[in-house]
């Protein structure tokens, strides 16, 4: 099993106020959102669009948008713009953010002490995404591939997260 | 090879010598042995004392039922008590220990008590211990009782906690359980099948390949909550070898469907002296002979009032037992049975009952009596058999624990003579034995004759018939009462075995029908669980999550005191070189009062709320008029909860025609986060606003003191800011450091004070640069202590501190704001509520200490002569930097109109000092330091 932190990216979040608007047709402004981003904008919560940056629909009005590159400033700016008379808006969350890659053929067991979502494999295939209460925190879980998987997490619990997982590892001769 | 223990049957025996000790006793088991059947194997009789009377018992079930072998493994921190001994598997070292008895289980000094049992009736301890109070006779009472000994260090051993889903779980690997879980698996669906027994048949073993079904062994279904989540208790690993697999796991499985396959449960024949070591149940005796290869005795006798027993008295037989007799209550047992036990040359008395039985520490004889026609009329024909075991069996009750867990109701059935499911519930399937009680008529189950008080219907907690019927002749008549008044099913076993009868016996002396009766809450878990399992990892760091801020490296390198603030780890203070935490705090206010420090306040919440609605949704929380707030601008606010009580406070200032910011405390950023997305998507619909926490998006660093303008400057912000450009409550969005940043002059100390917000990855540089920046001024980091010391003197409101579940905004001056404002915001109708404008509410005041005595958060206060209890309490206190005199704030009764009275500060009951009510401001009131 191995599990690291990953390296600072961007992370923006995207919110909008029109609960409404999921499956629905998309505001102008979005196909030039999509360019940017070189992906279709996911509405369904737990799934992920890949492109230049993976685009994780959270919740019915929330996404994550992560990016390999940390300084956001130009993509904030893009999607302000493509989200100009929309119910859109973008948040940098880069700094709050921490991302831990967790990774073996016991990742996926290792994860169920922590959290009720169903982790079976046909349930949580790769680009899956969910939001919940991993041991007692709140962070986002996602697949990445079959035995890979990633914590979005509060920066400030890393520490406390880090030291969780570690002690669930060792049951598994470690992380 | 021979396998050890006199009652082992050799040709059947298989598996290699397992060493234990019994109290101490060396013995030798075998594998696959459980600490039950190697004890019986070894001739080991008495395996308990009796709660009350301290009568030898025996083993006398073979599961998880078992009310007797309740015994203790290992020893010291290891030490686990009240474990079952049928369900323990042998292991080679294992130590076992009664739980009660002394000198010894096996001579115990206290049977005596059983000579005067009369004393010990049921409510004994309700009467005879009362004076001078229970408490003193229960450490004795508890100590009789053999409750057994709690671990005497922390547990070294790990537990765990894991989630699961499936389609179907089934509880319970029998016939009908390993069925329901092929079937199942094999139509493709998600299963586990759990089974409590150490030792499941082959059968379970076969279902290794069986595709998307997984098997947990040694694992007890514990509680059945809605929804079909259920909790499952697995025993791992034995422990004491270093390993790093847990001890025990605990297991919250939701399915989609549960198979119910939990089998019954047989019950016992009640008669007079039911039970001495040597009686058990027929069918416990049964597995112990096919799993473990054990004669239960030389001479048997098996009674009973149904067919099952009569195919353990043929098992038996055909191992080589020597079967007396068996007896059957019902008056014509069916001719097929009859026939196949005479063939193997077993007498049988039929239409007859055992009514008592001899010897003490060992069966020697059970005294038979045939019954008569009617019930109730007494026995004839008494005899005696001599024997050293006595099979029994009275029925068998399905176990409906979890079901009833899960809402079930069940009904007593004359038929079945047990509790049976009244309908079904959606999504539970009950199978097997659970399901389809044996549809034969039983026969007695009581014999009608013989003593009262010695006839037990709960072994556990040694209630007989008489300890009923003193119940009901003293008017605890329902269920639920008598099993409060005699204990009856109220111990470790929880009643398992002969609730069936117990049932009947209760109806009978009520003078109803059983199925008149219901019975008593079942209530999880089905069996005890260890803290352990249900605590799992969460001990010593991982107690509880802990969140730290950008800076908390750089705060523990210089010396950081860290404690606990909410989730936070926060700097209290940072004592150096020998000081204690009360210096380092007065030193670090000084600091801050005459000179300039660096405070670490990341935590503050902070959420930014971004569309058109912006302003004017943010007005709708707060007290204060934000309509006329104006860009660059930062202004104070206290929001309300609808009741009109303070939520919290922080600020709000203008970002941009699109976006507001706001502050939180640090303890309710996320409650007020919730809080606003609440009334957005709930209340508020079409508000064109989306609600962005960013709280841990920045490291926030409070610049706090006199020269702070300067050392602010040094850093070069993209911003003027001197007193005349960027005045008191000013805010500015620049960069700084090569990066955004966000600048409030806002002060919670009372001195010249800059709020840096600079995002999270350069906080270590920039608190860097300010210590740097600042060293020719004497810069230093303070902490959360000397911060809320600092606020204390001016008089700012610290929410949750000060202000409680009840406080109003003219409790703590903020009465006029909150009246005048002229738009709607929650919490306003509140406000006038006739309690909210009651003149007697406690109000924020200072206390100023008449002499030297220290003033304690918490104490008490009492007005002149007033006539209640109290007056009010102290919120905070300290000792002021201006002339170390006693300072405190306090809500006071009326508090307001006591300007300049004396009160009395109260602490554990007692008059400590007395102290002046002021104003609650103690430090430059006119707040010339922070507009400076």
């Amino acid at each position: 099993m191995l599990s690291r932190v990953l390296e600072p990216c961007g992370i923006l979040r995207v919110q909008t106020w029109d609960s409404k608007l999921t499956g629905l047709p998309k505001p102008a402004g979005f196909a030039k959102a999509e360019q940017a981003l070189g992906a279709t904008w996911p509405d369904l919560v737990g799934a992920t669009a890949y492109g230049h940056a993976d685009i994780l629909c959270t919740g019915p009005t929330d996404w994550l948008v992560i990016t390999p590159v940390p300084d956001v400033t130009k993509l904030l700016h893009g999607l302000g713009d493509a989200f100009e008379g929309s119910s859109f808006r973008a948040t940098n969350a880069s700094d709050a953010l921490t991302r831990i890659a967790i990774e073996g053929p016991d990742a996926r067991v290792l994860l169920t002490k922590g959290t009720s979502v169903d982790l079976d494999p046909t349930y949580f295939p790769p680009g899956r995404c969910a939001r919940t209460r991993f041991a007692d925190i709140p962070l986002i879980v996602r697949c990445i591939r079959m035995s890979a998987f990633e914590l979005i997490v509060a920066s400030s619990y890393h520490d406390y997260l880090i030291a969780w997982l570690n002690d669930a590892a060792r049951e598994f001769q470690g992380l | 090879m021979t396998a050890p223990g006199p009652y082992r049957l050799q040709e059947r025996a298989v598996g290699a010598p397992v060493e234990f000790r019994f109290d101490g006793r060396a013995l030798r088991g075998i594998e696959g042995d459980t600490v039950a059947s190697a004890l019986l194997a070894n001739g080991l009789r008495v395996v308990s004392r009796s709660f009350k009377f301290h009568r030898p018992r025996g083993i006398f079930t073979a599961g998880v039922e078992e009310p007797n072998a309740l015994v203790q493994l290992h020893s010291a921190e290891r030490a686990v008590p009240a474990a079952r001994a049928t369900l323990v598997p042998l292991s080679a070292g294992l130590e076992v220990s009664s739980q009660a008895g002394w000198p010894s289980v096996s001579h115990d000094a206290l049977r005596a008590i059983d000579f005067v049992h009369g004393i010990f009736a049921a409510g004994f301890y309700n009467k005879a211990f009362m004076w001078p109070s229970w408490h003193v006779y229960e450490p004795i009472i508890r100590k009789l009782a053999g409750f057994g000994r709690a671990p005497t260090g922390p547990d070294p051993d790990r537990y765990d906690t894991r989630h699961a889903q499936c389609d179907v779980l089934v509880i319970g690997a029998g016939t009908a359980g390993i069925e329901a879980a092929r079937t199942a698996s094999t139509a493709g669906q998600r299963v586990m099948l759990v089974e409590q027994d150490p030792f499941p048949g082959d059968s379970l073993t076969a279902l290794a390949s069986v595709p998307n079904l997984k098997v947990l062994r040694r694992t007890t279904a514990v509680a059945h909550y809605d929804h079909n989540l259920v909790a499952l208790a697995e025993s791992v690993d034995d422990g004491g070898t270093g390993s790093e697999l847990p001890r025990e796991r605990l297991w919250l499985v939701r399915a989609a469907r549960v198979v119910l396959a939990t089998g019954a449960f047989e019950q016992p024949l009640i008669f007079s002296n039911n039970d001495r070591p040597g009686i058990m149940l027929a069918g416990a005796a049964l597995k112990f002979l096919r799993r473990h290869a054990i004669a239960p005795g030389r001479q048997v006798v098996v009674a009973t009032n149904n067919d099952s027993a009569y195919l353990v008295a043929r098992e038996l037989r055909q191992a080589g037992v020597n079967i007396v007799a068996l007896v059957d209550s019902r008056k014509a047992p069916p001719d097929s049975l009859l026939q196949e036990v005479r063939s193997l040359g077993i007498q049988v008395h039929a239409h007859s009952i055992p009514i008592d039985t001899a010897g003490f520490s060992a069966l020697r004889r059970v005294t038979l009596g045939s019954l008569g026609s009617g019930t109730g009329t007494g026995v004839s024909d008494t005899r005696h058999l001599a024997c050293d075991a006595l099979l029994v069996s009275g029925g068998w009750s399905p176990v409906l624990h979890l079901f009833a867990q899960a809402g079930g109701k069940l009904k007593f059935s004359a038929t079945t003579r047990t509790f049976g499911p009244v309908a079904a519930l959606p999504n539970i399937e009950i199978a097997g034995s659970a399901a389809q009680p044996s549809s034969e008529t039983l026969g007695e189950r009581v014999s009608p004759v013989g003593n009262t008080a010695r006839k037990w219907i709960d072994l556990r907690h040694d209630v007989t018939i008489a300890d009923i019927e003193l119940s009901v002749r003293e008017n605890f008549t329902a269920v639920e009462h008598i099993k409060r008044y005699t204990t009856l099913g109220m111990s470790a076993d929880q009643g398992k075995v002969g609730q069936a009868p117990a049932t009947e016996v209760i109806a009978k002396t009520r003078g109803l029908r059983p199925s008149e009766l219901g019975h008593t809450t079942f209530r999880p878990p089905f069996v005890p669980v260890a803290l352990g399992t249900m605590v799992g990892r969460k001990v010593g760091a991982l107690y509880a999550p802990t969140r730290r801020t950008p800076l908390y490296s750089l705060q523990a390198g210089a010396g950081g005191l860290f404690e606990e603030f909410g989730e936070w780890q926060r700097a209290a203070a940072f004592p150096r070189g020998g000081e204690s935490r009360a210096q380092a705090v007065a030193r670090e206010v000084k600091l801050v009062r005459n000179g300039v420090g660096l405070y670490d306040a990341s935590p503050l919440g902070k959420i930014e709320l971004i569309g058109p609605d912006a302003l004017d949704f943010a007005d709708r929380f707060y007290i204060n008029n934000l309509m006329t707030l104006k860009p660059g601008r930062a202004r104070y606010g206290i929001m309300l909860r609808e009741t009109g009580v303070i939520f919290d406070d922080g600020t709000a200032v203008i970002l941009d025609e699109d976006r507001v910011l706001l502050t939180t405390t640090s303890g309710g950023a996320g409650r007020v986060a919730a809080w606003l997305e609440e009334w957005r998507q709930c209340e508020w619909l079409g508000v064109r606003v989306v609600v962005a926490p960013v709280t841990e998006q920045w490291a926030t660093v409070a610049l706090t003191g006199c020269h702070a303008r300067a050392i602010l400057a040094r850093l070069k912000p993209d911003c003027d800011v001197s007193n005349e450009a960027f005045p008191h409550l000013g805010f500015r969005a620049t960069r700084l450091l090569g990066s955004e940043a966000r600048l409030y002059r806002v002060s919670f100390s009372g001195e010249l004070t800059y709020e840096i917000n600079i995002p999270a990855h350069k906080g270590p540089e920039l608190w860097a640069a300010l210590l740097e920046e600042g060293r020719s001024f004497g810069i230093e980091p303070y902490g959360l202590d000397a911060l809320l010391h600092l606020r204390m003197e001016k008089g700012f409101l610290h929410v949750g501190g000060d202000t409680d579940g009840t406080t109003v905004p003219d409790d703590v001056g903020f009465g006029k704001p909150a009246a005048t404002k002229s738009r709607h915001y929650v919490g306003k109708r509140s406000l006038s509520l006739p309690e909210n404008v009651r003149p007697d509410r406690l109000q924020l005041i200072g206390l100023a200490g008449v002499d030297s005595t220290t003033l304690a958060v918490g104490s008490h206060l009492r007005l002149p002569d007033s006539k209640e209890a109290t007056d009010g309490w102290i919120t905070s206190a300290g000792l002021s930097s201006v002339d170390g005199k006693p300072i405190a704030l306090a809500m006071l009764r009326a508090g307001r109109a006591q300007m300049d009275q004396v009160v009395s500060v109260h602490d554990a009951g007692r008059i400590v000092t007395n102290a002046r009510v002021v104003a609650p401001l103690f430090y430059d009131p006119t707040g010339a330091r922070m507009n400076a």
